[in-house]
């Protein structure tokens, strides 16, 4: 079934929504509320784009953005996009003494971007300003619009016209320590098509609410808690990231309070909360109007799910309230959702013919069962297809790579053809995701690509590498980083592996040197580090790593006369 | 009052001693590590204060001194000592 979506632009979803009564809301550290309204944003953002080109910002212009979840966000995100430049949302400096990873990937990123313009939050500026001479860096609090002219009209830029359905609307950006960073180019016609085909998948009502607490730069947080609700004319509020870590109860209590109907999260989050919100910070909570909570972004895990369920029915959440979807940056954001109210479902397989690509029911005996859980079919206007080795098509049951059509793809990398070619073919897009589909339904089961997602957010394992042969005495070229799922955690746990020279009784001090260099330049603290002798990580005959072999031999156990761990 | 303000030497000395003990306390507390391992001259990333840690660490100093820390300002926050000067400066008295 194709997608009409009922606005060619943004930009044009922004008018519609100015039009209407409905609003974003704040909610600020200590649970006061500022209330924005559609129209209100509106205004602020034509002020910000009026201040923008008088800065010199010209169409097409990509503008890093790094400022928390806040109203100036917002103002500055459809302000760059009103002016017809390209907002590229970049994650906030997170964690003790992180200023200095910090401004080096976005120094990589903002080369690679051509950035001359970044808006950050005035604390940030400075600090920016010394790695980036040349590079005009801005505080929301310097775009004020030019003086005497208030009118949203008159505001307008002469170039509003054109910016059209194909024309680039915001760029995501993963950023690497390595310098190689990636940024997925998004047309206004990709989000306009993504939202129609998630509200269809949602029903979603005029009277629904969404409440977000997810980063702004991710594109669950971005397209999901902020461009759907405006795409609708639907209120929407939004709380900080932080704010959700620090009191995970937070969250519950927001839908509460504004009666949210729609609040995505990925896997971690729903074990977190049900791990640590207390039962005294949810007196009075009525989870009642929460028809979807959406689980996605990693892999999803159904015994999370059910200990979320379990815990919060007493809080009204609705039985089978919780509904898996599948989605990437890459697809806008979603792909195929596993429809509302229906009891949460996954397939009880055999691992042993699992892992050599075909589902097979387990017996109810079968203690090595493995549980895959159904993301359900593909979005409106969207088709998935799981193909072979060599690219065939294959059958229901069979484990392959998912690629994905969909009017929501991107346009391709920014700036980066090789890796364009290779992931976009004849309109179809390689998830670089593992699975299979039974009754036209999708499953996850790995990934062909070697990727880490901790907590929804996806890690190239060399950005964990490279930082871990900054510690002395790890041999060049023998880092290798990895995820292993914990079911605890609900998310991805890092793991380390390396070569060394140094004798075995200071093994102990390399493994805290390993895990100070990456929590230095990464944010993340590995979990495992494994420090090993010289040969012992497996390579290829070319001397390529072999992240999944290095993987298989840690955890299967595996006697291996080359493999002896300290 | 800041740390450094002259008002009775003594009665701040105390004071900020408090509050040193306190905020180390915290931060061994986050870590997971004994407090006598924590030195003020330290990155705190030595301790293995990951942004999960982080995040405890951040409650327990709100809670502990009424103090606000942001994102951006925790970011440029890298020693134990850097902390420790932080509460100092912003905690109400």
């Amino acid at each position: 079934m194709t997608v009409h979506p009922r606005y060619p632009t943004v930009l044009a979803a922004v008018d519609a929504a100015a039009s209407q009564g409905t609003a974003v809301h704040f909610v600020r550290d200590d649970e006061s509320v500022e209330r924005l309204t559609y129209a209100e944003l509106r205004s602020r953002s034509l002020a910000v784009a009026a201040a923008l080109r008088q800065r010199g910002v010209a169409v097409g212009a990509r503008v890093p953005v790094i400022l928390p979840t806040s109203p100036e966000f917002l103002a500055t995100f459809y302000g760059l996009m009103i002016a017809g430049a390209i907002p590229c949302p970049i994650s906030m400096p997170a964690g003790f003494g992180s200023i200095e990873g910090f401004a080096h990937r976005l120094t990589a990123t903002t080369r690679y971007l051509g950035a001359k313009t970044i808006v950050a939050s005035a604390e940030l500026c400075e600090p920016i300003r010394q790695g980036l001479p040349g590079v005009d860096v801005v505080a929301p609090t310097d775009l004020a619009p030019p003086p005497g002219t208030t009118d949203d009209a008159a505001l307008r830029p002469p170039s509003y016209g054109r910016i059209g359905a194909d024309h680039p609307a915001f760029i995501q950006c993963t950023s690497g320590s390595t310098g190689s960073p990636k940024g997925v180019v998004l047309a206004h016609a990709n989000l306009v098509a993504n939202c129609e085909q998630i509200a269809r998948a949602l029903t979603v009502r005029s009277d629904d609410a969404m409440v977000s607490w997810l980063p702004l730069n991710h594109d669950m947080g971005i397209i999901g808690g902020v461009l759907m609700p405006l795409y609708t004319g639907i209120d929407t509020t939004l709380l900080s990231p932080g704010r959700f870590q620090r009191r995970p109860a937070s969250w519950l209590r927001a839908i509460s309070r504004f009666k949210g109907a729609i609040s995505p999260a990925p896997n971690f989050a729903y074990a977190y909360v049900t791990a640590r919100a207390k039962d005294e910070e949810l007196e009075g909570v009525d989870l009642s109007t929460w028809r979807h909570p959406l689980c996605g972004a990693e892999p999803i895990d159904y015994r999370t799910l059910h200990a979320f369920q379990r815990r919060f029915e007493k809080y009204g959440l609705r039985k089978n309230a919780v509904h898996p979807c599948y989605g990437l940056a890459e697809a806008s954001l979603a792909v195929t959702f596993h429809g509302a109210e229906r009891p949460l479902a996954f397939d009880r397989v055999k691992a042993r013919e699992l892992a050599s690509g075909v589902a097979v029911p387990a017996g109810e005996d079968d203690a090595e069962a493995v549980a895959v859980v159904n993301c359900g079919p593909p979005v409106d206007g969207a088709a998935i297809r799981v193909a072979g080795r060599d690219g065939e098509d294959l059958a229901e049951g069979h484990v392959g790579r998912i690629w994905v059509k969909s009017p929501s793809v991107m346009r391709g990398y920014f700036e980066l053809p090789d890796v364009t070619a290779e992931t976009l073919r004849d309109g179809w897009l390689d998830t670089g995701d593992l699975g299979y589909v039974l009754g036209g339904e999708l499953r996850v089961t790995g990934r062909a690509k070697d990727m880490v997602i901790i907590r929804g957010k996806k890690y190239r394992p060399a950005e964990f590498e490279w930082a871990a042969e900054r510690a002395a005495g790890v041999r060049p070229g023998t880092a290798v980083a990895f995820g292993v799922f914990s079911e605890e955690q609900g998310t991805e746990l890092l793991y380390l592996v390396c070569e060394t020279d140094k004798p075995k009784e200071e093994h102990d001090a390399l493994r805290t040197a390993v895990s100070t260099a990456v929590l230095e330049r990464t944010g993340i603290r590995p979990d495992v580090v494994r420090v090993t002798r010289r040969g012992a990580v497996p390579k290829t005959t070319s001397g390529k790593l072999q992240r999944n072999r290095t993987k298989d031999l840690v955890l299967g156990g595996r006697d291996s006369q080359s493999w002896r761990l300290p | 009052m800041r740390c450094g303000s002259p008002i009775g030497r003594r009665v701040i000395a105390t004071m900020g001693t408090r509050m040193e003990d306190e905020v180390i306390r915290l931060i061994a507390e986050a870590c997971d590590v004994n407090p006598e391992d924590v030195q003020r001259d330290r990155l705190l990333v030595e301790y293995g204060l990951d942004s999960a840690r982080a995040m405890d660490l951040v409650v327990g100093l709100e809670d502990a001194f009424q103090v606000q820390i942001s994102d951006e300002v925790a970011s440029k926050l890298r020693k134990v000592d850097d902390v420790i000067r932080f509460v100092c400066e912003r905690a109400p008295r």
